[in-house]
């Protein structure tokens, strides 16, 4: 703790695994895999962005600060592009949206 | 598959107070735990999961884990090698992600 970067740097990366944990638990926990799709894409993509802009506000402008700024970008780019991916081959494969008629289905699996 | 639903919960209690009193250590070792316990939920998502697009959800759950792990281990040994295997794993789960969902696509692999 040297100065306030390095505070909140740590606090940045904290909120960030925090996400990560709430992530997996709705991975784990959420009844439907739209919803699954949803904690892996979105919560996940927000916490990679908050653990990796800790590293950068920590490290500033030295070689690993514009390597993690490299990494936030790539990540930011494709979280969008995997989700995409994956629910366009869910949707082609006989796939059952969650309805009003099949809600008992989705939530014994 | 309702009891491990339970379960989850339970280990989420287990896991924050180990965080709060157990881990007398530094922060990266905090962080540490808690991204081993969100590997280790999603890996039983990716047991039990009924769909393919659940497992490939919790692979990339899992393999966002393992760049985060990265880029800490980096804070920590203020070495910049540890970034370079992030943006390595990066690109390596972008691929796998798309190259299972057009594998996939018209097909019923499993439920």
């Amino acid at each position: 703790m040297h100065n306030i970067f390095h505070i909140a740097g740590y606090v940045l990366i904290t909120v960030g695994v925090v996400y990560n944990l709430i992530a997996a638990i709705a991975v784990m926990r959420y009844s439907s895999p739209l919803s699954r799709l949803i904690a892996s894409t979105k919560a996940l993509a927000f916490g990679t962005v908050l653990v990796i802009g800790g590293a950068i506000v920590i490290n500033g402008w030295s070689a690993m600060g514009v390597k993690s700024l490299l990494c936030l970008i790539f990540a930011v780019v494709t979280a969008p592009v995997e989700a995409h991916a994956l629910l366009r081959s869910w949707y082609k494969s006989a796939a059952t949206p969650l309805t009003t008629q099949n809600r008992r289905h989705h939530e014994t699996i | 598959m309702k009891c491990i639903r339970y379960i989850s919960i339970l280990l989420l209690v287990i896991a924050v107070v180990a965080l709060i009193f157990l881990t007398m250590g530094s922060w990266h070792e905090r962080w540490n735990y808690l991204l081993i316990f969100s590997a280790f939920i999603a890996l039983l998502r990716l047991i039990i999961g009924p769909a393919t697009i659940d497992r490939v959800a919790a692979m990339k759950v899992i393999s966002v884990i393992i760049i985060n792990f990265s880029i800490i281990m980096g804070v920590m040994t203020n070495n910049d090698l540890y970034v370079d295997i992030a943006i390595a794993w990066a690109f390596q789960a972008f691929i796998g992600t798309l190259i299972f969902a057009k594998h996939g696509e018209g097909k019923n692999l499993d439920a």
